[in-house]
């Protein structure tokens, strides 16, 4: 599972009668199949597509990206007779956030739809994600292409990413637990590199660009045990070769969750999940958004002794909170990360649970 | 001789802001048939208070006027519109007449409010003040002698005992005044009324019978 | 100083002929504030429901019998350019509220961009609430309706639509930021329940397209054009609202001209008192002319009394204007939702530019009116006022010119009323009723004159004569006064009198219409909210009960639907031609037998079309009538015209399985059961009730329910008319009132010399009497003549031309005896005040010397 989705999950799971008896769960190693592992799963809850990175222009002006799709279910039983069409059984929003790490600025834009009368929609087969204009889909070749624009914030993202290496299963086989209790888990997968090309336009102004991008699909019914108050995330891809994701779900006190977990993925693709007491974060700075008195780590020390890793995390942009109150409901803190140490690199993180009205909201 | 008007011990206050003001008090006088008073003094000094009186267009605070065998003072309205239409008539200082009726019609309309006709009498009236080929002007096509000459017909039209005249040349040039004075004086003697003058001017009372000085609202002297 | 002594002095002294004057004003400012607040809330509201309900929308997308939602999908392409957001409009019964209220199926997480909401914060965040809309059977209620109706979020709320009774949740509480009154009988559902609501499925009313910010709308027009296929029409919003208020348009039109009569009314009354005002102090004026005052200084004086008159009568008039409004809305909602689908907001807001604009039609007025009086008594030379007046006869020219002048209007008058509506508007004819009044103004002055001349003669006789001679002749020495008196009073019955005369043929005329035409033995529609407006549809559930109990040769389900001829908005109607061919009852315009009518319609699947179309389209039997209808176009030969007096929208009627090709069955919008002889309707009436059970919403009505109906809602539909009428009246009397105390004032010593010269108080008082009795009179007589005259262009032309529809010319003729006597006593009796003022006068007073 992951992140500031995950409070979009509870936010809509909430605002729904209850009806998680009948969502699947995850339960068990998951019998893959591709394509349409890549495509919807309807049949759960909450699910999520999840692109990050980094680009940079041939001259040298540096971005980050994040151009995310969630899916919420709201309705598991079948249509009864004579209900409409319109009927909202599922709920598509985006996000689109893109820091100009040089200006140290971010740019955002949300939207929300319900999947019906091809207003929004999802692929059961294959990656092919719509919402109003914004698009999500997997090429035959295997290239992700991305497509999303907004007048408002005046941005305009068109990309096309190409895994450089396999798919990663976090988790045991994919299977990722959240949770104490069965089902408290997610499927979760993941391309850790991939190479980015294409434009990115603000105010109009074209330009090309081209980097390194991480691909996260994820979901589950009923994924989070109860106490939790948000949870840390990162996704760094490290000059040699390595990546790493680690996630720390934090409990009442601010302590780590037992189940707070990470995966380190080598240079030819083998895996290892890492669990709680193999890794620590721990913050070494904060920063407080003038806008709503959150206060979030702003630097991280990162340690993976088995993996000689001593790593400093620090935020390419400061000011990374994005308010999504409009579309899922949450407000976190997302943006591009420059790592030093033991190695260095560049990712992704994401701190939430830390803009408390938020959070006790819903 | 025969009384047509009395007036005993007639008091009336007027009030003047938070004043009571004796316009007149305890006057006594007495008017005889076909007798001529005059009343005379300064402005204010009670002369057209006791005209009003005797019209029955006011009332006295104490004291009976008597006109005609009815004591004013205490009468009801019927009784008084009933001396009005028989028993007085009036003259105007300003002539006061219906600008809208013609000389004829000013002439007749005491009549005509008491509900009778007589177009002889109305004719013999206007011949008699010579007026008869003004009979159908407007009063504001007449002369002021002119138009008090009506008024003298329209006074004298319903054969009144008393004829009340508040200054009736007031209004005239001394010549067109000195005629209308004696054309009221024969008329009213021809038809046998008394007349009741109120003068400032000492000159015109020398017509008069008698004479009674009115100052600060009682009799200076009867003369 | 001036002011004191010639303005605010005689206002102290004589306060009644000023506060008269006033309400005269007030009186007249009331009716024309009040009429076009009223319709103005309706008309508003309309267009509020289109520009605010609308929302930000600057594009539409809309097809006759609605939009396909799959089209919401083809503009996904502008998604990126605009907010493409699907939108129900319907109505429902809230049956603890007894009204109705429109529905307003959106789609939230969109609309929230669209339409700013404020959502109660204890109902949670909008995107919660939202949520909790889009599954279950969730609806926003406006914060005033929630607090009328004690409505929390999770509370139930009943709701009749289609006439079946559907509970809905309460998700949430919202206060609209704006127009309050436009939202304050709105229900917000998600569209996907509004299409289960009303059987909608499949199909949404609009698509609104709002731009985001740097768009150009007119490409984007186009673009949307390109995706879309050309059965839907993609027009701006204000498209529609212009469609829909040109059907109020003509009612507005109708209501605000007539209460400009009033104010012309209270106009002249103004005028008079004015006038009388001046000519009352010319001696006063005079000398101060004599003593310098210039002419700039009674001018002065003048005016500043005219604009108090203005200031204060325009102030009270727009007060009193408000609230006659809201007394008037009732009956303007009731024509207003008749005439368009939709419920007009129930709240009077007055228009600060209304309430500006009345206050400154009043002063303008004032001073207008002022401006004869000025003339004169600036005009006056200082002696001429000090002498007395000469009773003025008119002489002979005068009377010419006034007499030409009053043919010429009459002529004038007869031209414009055969003169063709100006866009729909029935403007000649009104201008051709101005005129007419025109001639009574006009006529006053003579007619007096002549009474004046008749009574004036040799001297008559007898006691009761003598104050009748005296009134004609005090009348004639004021002429000028007193022909504007006797006009205001005549353009006052005048006005009553074209008023209840189109009142009364109009209703003569329906009434007529209803027993003949409606035959049918019960009558079942849905449930109606308490102003008689009808909610809605019938379930097809019911048409089936209905045909099962009593087979399908006795029912007649009515279908309506919108549908376009030659671009404008028509109503399509559909019935069973077989059952009516039957049963027949109808009137057509060219008298042949409705039962013939239907079968031969049925036989050629020809039309027929009611009145209001024929007239608006100029379509007549025989002709081909052309109808733009989903899915392409309805050719009809038509069979007959049909009168029709409670639409005044155009309406072609087809048969009913024709009908059923085109349209999607979503009921009737009534049916009508014709029984077999013998049979007894209640008992018919139970039997259909017991079937569809608690079920449905419905009323039915038997045969003579119905006809007493049309009579209540016409009656209703009139009321504001009726209040006019009375309006009218009052001015009147504050005509005769106003120059009656202005004529006494004047008179005042000519009245205590006739009691000096032997006048009774009963003779003084009679006199006063008789000059309110001849000018009310005069008057009555005159307004009678010239009322018949405007009723008969009303009724004849003002109808046909702006509702299409053919009256007869009934003339009420016992209630407008009724009215002239009663203007004439109300005269009267309005004579009596300053009658009695006359005898209380004192003699002695009045006649005090000045020299």
């Amino acid at each position: 599972m992951r992140r500031g989705n995950r409070l979009a999950a509870i936010a809509l799971v909430l605002a729904t009668p209850a009806a998680a008896g009948e969502w699947a769960q995850i339960v068990a190693p998951l019998a893959l199949s591709f394509p349409s592992y890549h495509g919807s799963h309807p049949s759960f809850r909450t699910e999520w597509w999840y692109v990050t990175g980094q680009l940079a222009e041939p001259g040298g002006r540096r971005y980050g990206f994040q151009l995310t799709i969630f899916r919420q279910g709201l309705d598991p039983s079948p249509p009864a007779s004579g209900s409409s069409a319109l009927r909202a059984r599922q709920v598509l929003a985006g996000h689109l956030a893109v820091a100009e790490v040089g200006h140290k600025t971010m740019r955002f834009a949300e939207r929300v739809r319900r999947v019906a009368a091809g207003l929004a929609g999802a692929s059961e087969n294959d990656l092919d994600v719509f919402l109003d204009d914004w698009e999500m889909r997997r090429l035959p070749s295997g290239v992700i292409a991305l497509v999303a624009d907004d007048r408002d914030s005046g941005l305009t993202l068109n990309l096309e990413l190409q895994p450089a290496k396999p798919l990663v299963l976090h988790g045991e086989g994919g299977v990722s637990r959240k949770g104490p209790e069965p089902g408290n888990a997610s499927a979760y997968v993941s391309f850790t590199r991939l190479a980015a090309r294409g434009r990115l336009s603000f105010d109009g102004r074209e330009r090309a660009v081209q980097g390194e991008a991480w691909f996260d699909h994820e979901w589950g019914s009923s994924q989070l045990g109860g106490g939790m108050m948000g949870w840390d995330w990162l996704g760094l891809r490290l000059a040699d070769g390595r990546e790493l994701m680690l996630y720390r779900l934090r409990d009442a006190t601010g302590g780590a969750a037992p189940e707070s977990a990470g995966t380190l993925v080598a240079p030819d693709g083998t895996t290892r999940h890492l669990v709680v007491g193999e890794f620590t974060l721990e913050p070494l700075a904060w920063w407080t958004s003038p806008r709503t008195g959150a206060r979030y780590p702003a630097r991280l020390r990162v340690r993976v002794s088995l993996a000689g890793l001593d790593l400093e995390v620090r935020p390419e942009v400061p000011d990374a909170e994005l308010d999504a109150r409009a579309s899922t409901g949450t407000v976190y803190w997302e943006g591009p990360v420059a790592v030093t140490g033991t190695a260095t690199g560049e990712g992704y993180l994401e701190l939430t649970g830390y803009a408390g009205e938020a959070l006790t909201r819903f | 001789m025969e009384i047509v008007t009395e007036l005993r011990s007639v008091t009336k206050r007027y009030r003047r802001g938070d004043e009571l003001v004796n316009a007149l008090h305890d006057v006594s006088f007495t008017l005889g048939a076909s007798e001529m008073v005059a009343l005379v003094g300064p402005s204010g000094c009670g002369k057209s208070t006791t005209l009003n009186l005797v019209a029955g267009v006011d009332r006295p605070d104490e004291g009976q006027v008597i006109v005609c065998g009815t004591d004013l003072a205490a009468a009801g309205e019927p009784a008084l519109v009933q001396a009005r239409r028989h028993c007085i008539g009036i003259i105007f200082q300003a002539f006061h007449l219906m600008p809208h009726l013609t000389v004829a019609e000013n002439v007749a309309l005491p009549l005509a409010l008491d509900g009778r006709r007589d177009p002889a009498r109305v004719d013999d009236l206007l011949r008699r003040v010579g007026l008869e080929h003004r009979r159908s002007h407007f009063p504001a096509e007449l002369s002021g002698g002119e138009q008090q000459r009506t008024a003298v017909a329209r006074a004298l039209v319903h054969r009144p005992a008393v004829v009340l005249a508040d200054e009736p040349t007031g209004s005239l040039d001394s010549a067109s005044g000195a005629a209308v004075l004696q054309l009221m004086d024969e008329l009213r003697r021809q038809e046998g009324s008394a007349l009741l003058l109120a003068t400032h001017d000492e000159s015109l009372a020398t017509l008069a019978d008698r004479v009674i000085r009115l100052r600060d609202g009682g009799i200076e002297a009867v003369l | 100083m001036l002011l004191r002594t010639f303005f605010l002095r005689p206002v102290r002294r004589r306060p009644l002929r000023f506060v008269t004057t006033v309400v005269g004003v007030a009186a007249g400012i009331a009716a024309v504030v009040a009429t076009i607040s009223a319709s103005q809330a309706a008309v508003a509201s309309l267009r509020e429901g289109v520009a605010e309900i609308a929302g930000r929308a600057r594009l539409e997308v809309t097809a006759p019998a609605g939009v396909p939602e799959q089209l919401l999908g083809r503009l996904r392409p502008i998604s990126g350019d605009a907010l493409v957001v699907p939108v129900i409009e319907e109505i429902a019964l809230v049956p603890t509220l007894g009204d109705a209220v429109r529905v307003l199926g959106v789609d939230l997480l969109v609309d929230a961009q669209v339409r700013t909401l404020e959502l109660s914060a204890k109902d949670g965040t909008p995107l919660v609430v939202a949520h909790r809309m889009l599954t279950g059977r969730g609806v926003l209620v406006p914060a005033s309706l929630a607090s009328r109706l004690a409505l929390r979020a999770g509370d139930e709320l009943a709701v009749s639509v289609r006439a079946r009774r559907e509970t809905l949740t309460v998700a949430g509480v919202f206060t609209p930021t704006r127009f309050a009154s436009a939202w304050d009988r709105v229900l917000v559902v998600d569209v996907a329940l509004a299409q289960e609501l009303f059987g909608r499925q499949g199909r949404i009313d609009r698509i609104e397209i709002v731009p985001r910010s740097g768009v150009d709308e007119a490409g984007l027009a186009a673009w949307a054009r390109r995706l879309l296929p050309p059965s839907v029409r993609v027009e701006a919003p204000a498209e529609r609202g212009a469609a829909s208020s040109r059907m109020v348009r003509a009612l507005q039109f109708n209501l605000t001209a007539l209460s400009g009569v009033s104010l012309f009314v209270g106009a002249v009354l103004v005028a008079t008192t004015l006038a009388t005002s001046v000519v009352q102090r010319r001696t006063v004026l005079a000398i101060a002319r004599s003593l310098g005052s210039s002419r700039r200084q009674l001018a002065l004086v003048v005016l500043a009394e005219a604009l108090a008159i203005g200031v204060l009568g325009g102030a009270l008039g727009v007060a009193g204007g408000l609230f006659g409004a809201r007394a008037a809305l009732a009956s303007v909602r009731s024509t207003v939702a008749a005439a368009v689908r939709g419920v007009p907001a129930t709240a009077i807001q007055l228009s600060p530019s209304l309430a500006i604009v009345g206050l400154l039609v009043a002063v303008l007025i004032s001073l207008a009116a002022a401006a004869l009086p000025l003339v004169e008594a600036i005009g006056t030379p200082p002696v001429q006022g000090l002498t007395s007046e000469r009773p003025a006869f008119l002489r002979r020219p005068s009377r010419r010119r006034a007499a030409l002048l009053a043919i010429g209007l009459l002529a004038l008058a007869a031209a414009l009323a055969r003169a063709p509506a100006w866009h729909d508007l029935p403007v000649a004819a009104l201008l051709a009723s101005m005129a007419l009044l025109g001639a009574l103004l006009v006529s006053a002055s003579p007619v007096l004159d002549a009474l004046a001349r008749r009574t004036a003669g040799p001297q008559g006789g007898g006691g009761a004569g003598t104050p009748l001679r005296l009134a004609v002749a005090a009348l004639a020495a004021g002429r000028r006064r007193a022909s504007w008196a006797a006009g205001a009073v005549g353009v006052a019955v005048a006005l009553a009198v074209a008023i209840g005369t189109m009142v009364h043929s109009f209703r003569a005329t329906v009434v007529d219409w209803a027993d003949q035409g409606m035959r049918a033995d019960v009558w079942v529609r849905p449930l109606t909210a308490t102003t008689g407006v009808q909610v809605g549809r019938l379930d097809p559930e019911v048409v089936r009960t209905a045909e099962r109990l009593f087979g399908i040769q006795v029912i007649d389900p009515f279908h309506t639907a919108e549908a376009t001829m030659r671009g404008q908005p028509v109503t399509l109607g559909a019935g069973a031609f077989a059952v009516v061919a039957r049963r027949g009852g109808v009137s057509f315009r060219d008298g042949r037998d409705s039962r013939d009518v239907f079968a031969t319609a049925l036989r050629h699947h020809a039309a027929v079309i009611n009145e209001p179309f024929a007239n608006r389209f100029r379509v007549n039997e025989g002709d081909t009538i052309r109808l733009r209808v989903p899915g392409g176009e309805l050719v009809r030969a038509v069979e007959a015209v049909f009168f029709d007096y409670s639409h005044q929208q155009g309406m072609v009627v087809i048969d009913r399985n024709d009908f059923l090709r085109i349209y999607p069955d979503d009921g009737p919008s009534e049916l009508a059961l014709f029984l077999p002889p013998g049979a007894d309707p209640a008992t018919a009436r139970d039997t259909l009730l017991s079937a569809l059970g608690g079920r449905f919403l419905v009323e039915a009505l038997l045969n003579k329910e119905l006809r007493d109906e049309v009579v209540r809602i016409f009656d209703r539909t009139f009321a504001i008319t009726r209040a006019l009428q009375a309006v009218a009246v009052a001015v009147a009397v504050l005509a005769v009132l106003t120059v009656l105390f202005a004529l006494l004032g004047e008179r005042r010593r000519d009245l205590a010399l006739l009691r000096a010269v032997g006048g009774s108080r009963a003779q003084v008082a009679a006199v006063v009497a008789a000059q309110a009795a001849l000018l009310g009179l005069t008057g009555a007589v005159g307004g009678l003549a010239i009322g018949l005259a405007i009723g008969l262009v009303l009724v004849k032309v003002v109808n046909l031309q702006s509702f299409g529809w053919t009256l007869r010319f009934l003339p009420p003729w016992s209630a407008l005896a009724a009215t002239a006597l009663l203007v004439t006593v109300a005269c009267f009796v309005a004579g009596l005040a300053p009658a009695l003022a006359a005898v209380r006068m004192h003699p002695s007073e009045d006649l005090r010397e000045e020299g």
